[in-house]
């Protein structure tokens, strides 16, 4: 029986042994730098064997004798939150992990996308597919709980208790969800939120403050003036220029040092405009651009367009902003002035100001075949929910140029009703028809990029029914059934409502 | 939509009368443990066991004809996809109308032309008949010409048993005396020249014959590559001990079923299933781990792990499959977490463990059962198969409820729920789940220093793979 000193001394004789054949020698193996229990098998052997069948004893001597222990204390992680949501369906797990594998290849798919739509059909994630992660923005609230877990847990940070941002555990968030909580709560709470911002913005460095202050966009209201004041004295340009931008969109022009030159620079711009009524019952404005000489007189007023406060600009005009924002005639402009304007406008204009300015775009891009950008610019200042019913109004109208893939860029939400016939008339619909079928004619099956991102898209927003019959569309054209282009349609239309 | 195909066009698609016999011999229902259909896809599928430990997968398309084995065969098409058609020519009622399963739909993701290339286009065709090949199979020999070619084959066999004996001996001599001039040079600078050494090494026992010994030398600097550097010495340590005792294993005995698996070639499945020491095992057998890796010499190993769900004490079976890389990917299968109803053969061993499937069926989500409660101790266990197989790379063990730590290092760590036991873990990454929730119970690989966690079984989230 071996008692504990021999194990000891045992030990100790191995790890000479060890240092010994570590380091090499030529020296034949001698009995004595054995453990005694081993002496005697050995000393059976040649002498040249000895240092080989010591070797061979010491591998399961280390083998049966070593327990590890951990080195000092072992992380703790506390258990994922149970969301109390029924887990996707099993049988549609590989098609998730396929699309989530495939959704960061993709700029405009995003996973709180997907997210969107399984919860919708009243499904969360299975863990084990899927985690939050750094990189991940605005994802369904419902997986708020889990985005703390995976920063707290698998972070770098301590664990506690809440389940939402707040002043305490503002440093246990991953940046990018602190501002998609903010952005959240601010539609939820606006007052709450900007408390948080004031506690918790300071200290963080200032392109990152900015991020965070830029938050206040949605929902801006008379309650912020005091702190955008107060963040005038800001030690960052930028936030100096976001404040007052944020002040004039509520009405709260505040002059400074800079402000005579602005003021010069509305007059300049108002000059280069004139102002005409139109409609013989009904009459409206419209503020109409005079040609100018020179490129570099067009490259001034593009300038002046993105920096002048709009509301300075709209008094030299002798009308309102809101009265501007309606008025501005998009077709009658350059496509960069539109995009400086429209860059001024989502900082400066208050609500019903950007409501108009948003008619505005409509009626352009209806009329004028126009594409989506300058509506996509105004999301800062849209709530996913106005998002989802604007995109919601474009589908419908049969008009308007846009690709499926503008929906997601605008809007995380599907949609609760399309109806088939009302898509396949749409022009999106029709575009994408005649490039599969060309596709199909050059390939036999489908080889670009742009119809596999539209397909995904279409995927990701339509309602169930809808989807079903865009796949048996596209199979009616000829794509093949198994092709992975079709994974997403084939989620959707897979996925019932849980009931 | 209905779907069929014709015996004149399976007999078109042969590369040649010899791939027909051979689908031929394939036809009995029973070496095809999933036969299945989806007229939506046009498409047939089904698993027929092969050479391998676990059955190839097959998928044809009826319309275009397109197809897919698994098997390592040059031919396209392979006797397999051959057999899959003739049976759905013949019996098309015989397949199931199924969902296509996964592996199904991830081939037919890839294969994007209709239509198969066929590169042999150029070439001259043989002629050939389905139906010669029921003539073949009338040739048979009388009882006395059985019985010389018998007698001569068996002679045959014995004379080159003997002869590679000599050689594999031979070899493990040279090896011996290896890992004595590492030991005089010093292991600090085997360890820096390892590949070169190893290479060198494993290259003369591939000569020798002694293939399998060859290989887990050759692997051997990269099993060191992965541990920390204070840890290298002492597994190269117990790796060439290990060596050494099988060597002395090979000369104490040549015919030792254990040591001639870890030394030489494996039996192929006929070898084994005529072995009248083969241990034949039925069970529901669970996926608890798999594993494929690209070794040095080209090939790559698939290894499954099964555990017998209702046996006690527990048993675990390895299937093991080597294939080319060249071949591709064809990590297609069970997935970790399935359950399967069957038969499974074992090499002989006296601690059988590598094992191949001889009959099997897939069981649905819903039939699955749990995993069974472990009932030994690990460190029993562990010594137990050192006692048996001295050689042993790993000791498969089912973990019962416990969690997964993280050391300050950010090393993982499992604990057993009384927090007595704690075994480092040397999985490099893990999914994050798995150090939010308790797990019931886990596979995993002991090598006497850490532990490789394979998967686990949850009460909230189920069966999570690693």
């Amino acid at each position: 029986m071996l008692t504990e000193n021999t194990i000891n001394e045992e030990q100790e004789l191995i790890e000479q042994l060890q240092r010994r054949w570590m380091i090499g020698s030529d020296e034949p193996l001698s009995l004595d730098a054995l453990p005694q229990s081993w002496r005697p098998i050995i000393e059976t052997q040649a002498v040249e064997r000895h240092s080989i069948m010591t070797l061979a004893l010491a591998s399961q001597h280390q083998c049966v004798l070593f327990q590890p222990e951990p080195p000092g204390d072992l992380i703790h992680h506390t258990p994922l939150p149970d969301l109390q949501q029924p887990l996707i369906p099993q049988r549609l797990r590989p098609l998730f992990r396929r699309i989530i594998k495939n959704v960061n290849k993709q700029a405009a798919l995003k996973p709180g996308i997907l997210l969107e739509l399984l919860l919708r059909r009243g499904y969360i994630a299975h863990p084990a597919d899927w985690l939050p992660s750094a990189a991940d923005e605005e994802l369904p609230d419902i997986y708020l709980p889990w985005c703390q877990w995976a920063a707290t847990e698998i972070g770098t940070h301590n664990s506690h208790d809440s389940e939402s941002l707040n002043a305490d555990n503002w440093d246990d968030w991953y940046p990018a969800q602190r501002i998609s909580q903010l952005k959240a709560l601010r539609f939820k709470d606006s007052a709450m939120a900007r408390i948080l911002v004031e506690t918790c913005a300071h200290k963080e460095p200032a392109d990152k403050r900015l991020r965070v202050i830029q938050t206040l966009a949605i929902n801006l209201c008379e309650d912020d003036v005091t702190y955008l004041q107060e963040l005038l004295k800001d030690r960052s340009q930028k936030i100096v220029t976001l404040a007052a931008q944020y002040l004039a969109r509520l009405g709260k022009g505040i002059r400074t040092k800079t402000d005579s030159k602005e003021s010069n620079n509305a007059k300049e711009l108002a000059q280069g405009y004139e102002l005409k009524k139109t409609g013989i019952i009904k009459k409206r404005v419209q503020v109409s651009p005079l040609k100018l000489k020179s490129k570099k007189q067009q490259a001034i007023r593009s300038e002046q367009l993105e920096n002048t406060l709009l509301s300075d600009f709209a008094d030299t005009l002798g009308i309102n902003v809101t009265q501007l924002a309606a008025s501005w005639q998009f077709s009658e402009n350059r496509p960069h002035d539109n995009q400086a304007f429209v860059a001024n406008s989502v900082n400066t204009l208050a609500e019903d100001g950007i409501e108009r300015l948003i008619e505005n775009i409509l009626n352009y891009i209806a009329t004028d075949d126009a594409e989506l950008h300058l509506l996509h610019m105004l999301t800062p200042r849209l709530s996913e929910s106005r998002r989802s019913s604007l995109m919601g109004e474009i589908v419908k109208k049969h008009s308007i140029n846009f690709s499926f893939r503008d929906y997601l860029s605008f809007s995380h939400t599907p949609l609760i009703e399309l109806h088939w016939n009302t898509l396949k008339s749409t022009r999106p619909w029709k575009s994408l028809e005649k490039e599969i079928k060309k596709d199909l004619e050059e390939n036999g099956y489908i080889d670009s990029h742009a119809i596999a991102r539209e397909l995904s898209a279409l995927g990701m927003f339509l309602p169930q029914e809808a989807a079903a019959q865009t796949l048996n569309a596209i199979f009616d054209l000829g794509v093949l059934r198994a092709d992975p282009i079709t994974d997403h349609l084939k989620f959707n239309a897979d996925l019932s409502p849980h009931h | 939509m209905e779907m069929e195909i014709s015996l004149e066009i399976v007999q078109e698609l042969a590369p040649d009368q010899a791939s027909l016999n051979a689908a031929k011999k394939l036809l009995n229902p029973t070496k095809w443990p999933v036969r299945e259909k989806a007229a939506s896809l046009n498409s047939i599928w089904g698993q027929c066991q092969g050479s391998g430990a676990k059955p190839y997968y097959i998928m044809a398309d009826v319309v275009d004809h397109g197809y897919k084995c698994t098997c390592p065969s040059r031919k396209f098409p392979c006797k397999h996809v051959l057999a899959l058609m003739w049976q759905f020519a013949e019996g098309a009622n015989d397949f199931l109308d199924k969902e296509p399963p996964e592996w199904v739909n991830d081939w037919l993701g890839r294969k994007r032309k209709s239509g198969t290339p066929n590169p042999d286009d150029d070439k001259p065709i043989a002629k050939k008949n389905i139906n010669v090949t029921q003539e073949e199979e009338l040739k048979a020999l009388s009882p006395e010409e059985q019985t010389k070619k018998d007698a001569a084959k068996q002679k045959r066999a014995a004379q080159t048993k003997a002869k590679t004996n000599a050689t594999i001996s031979a070899g493990l001599v040279e090896l011996q005396q290896w890992v004595s001039d590492q030991l005089r040079s010093g292991i600090g600078s085997f360890i820096k020249e390892m590949n070169e050494r190893c290479r060198r090494i494993a290259a003369r026992l591939v000569d020798a014959k002694a293939t399998s010994l060859a290989s887990r030398l050759d692997e051997l600097p990269a099993k060191l590559m992965v541990v920390r550097a204070e840890l290298q010495a002492n597994l190269a340590f117990k790796e060439l001990g290990q060596l050494l005792l099988l060597s002395e294993a090979w000369f104490a005995d040549n015919n030792d079923a254990d040591a001639r698996l870890a030394i030489a070639t494996a039996e192929n499945r006929d070898q084994v299933l005529s072995n009248s020491n083969t241990i034949r095992h039925s069970g529901i057998w669970g996926n608890v781990g798999e594993k494929i890796v690209t070794r040095r010499d080209g090939l790559v190993s698939h290894a499954t792990w099964l555990l017998n769900t209702v046996d006690d004490p527990i048993r675990f079976a390895l299937l093991l499959d080597h294939y080319p890389a060249s071949a591709g990917r064809r990590e297609v299968g069970l997935s970790v977490g399935a359950q399967l109803e069957g038969v499974l053969a074992f090499y002989p061993s006296r601690y059988p463990l590598r094992a191949f499937l001889i009959e099997h069926k897939v069981l649905t989500t819903e039939s699955q059962v749990s995993w069974p409660k472990p009932s030994t101790d690990l460190w029993a266990g562990y010594q137990q198969q050192l006692s048996q197989l001295p050689w042993s790379e790993h000791y498969p063990y089912l973990l019962n409820t416990g969690r997964i730590l993280r050391d300050s290092k950010g090393h993982y760590w499992w604990q057993d729920n009384l927090a007595q036991q704690h075994l480092p873990l040397s999985n490099a990454n893990l999914p994050q789940l798995l150090l939010g929730c308790e797990l019931r119970s886990a596979f995993i690989l002991w090598d006497g220093d850490r532990a490789e966690l394979f998967s686990a079984h949850t009460e909230q989230w189920g069966t999570i793979a690693c």
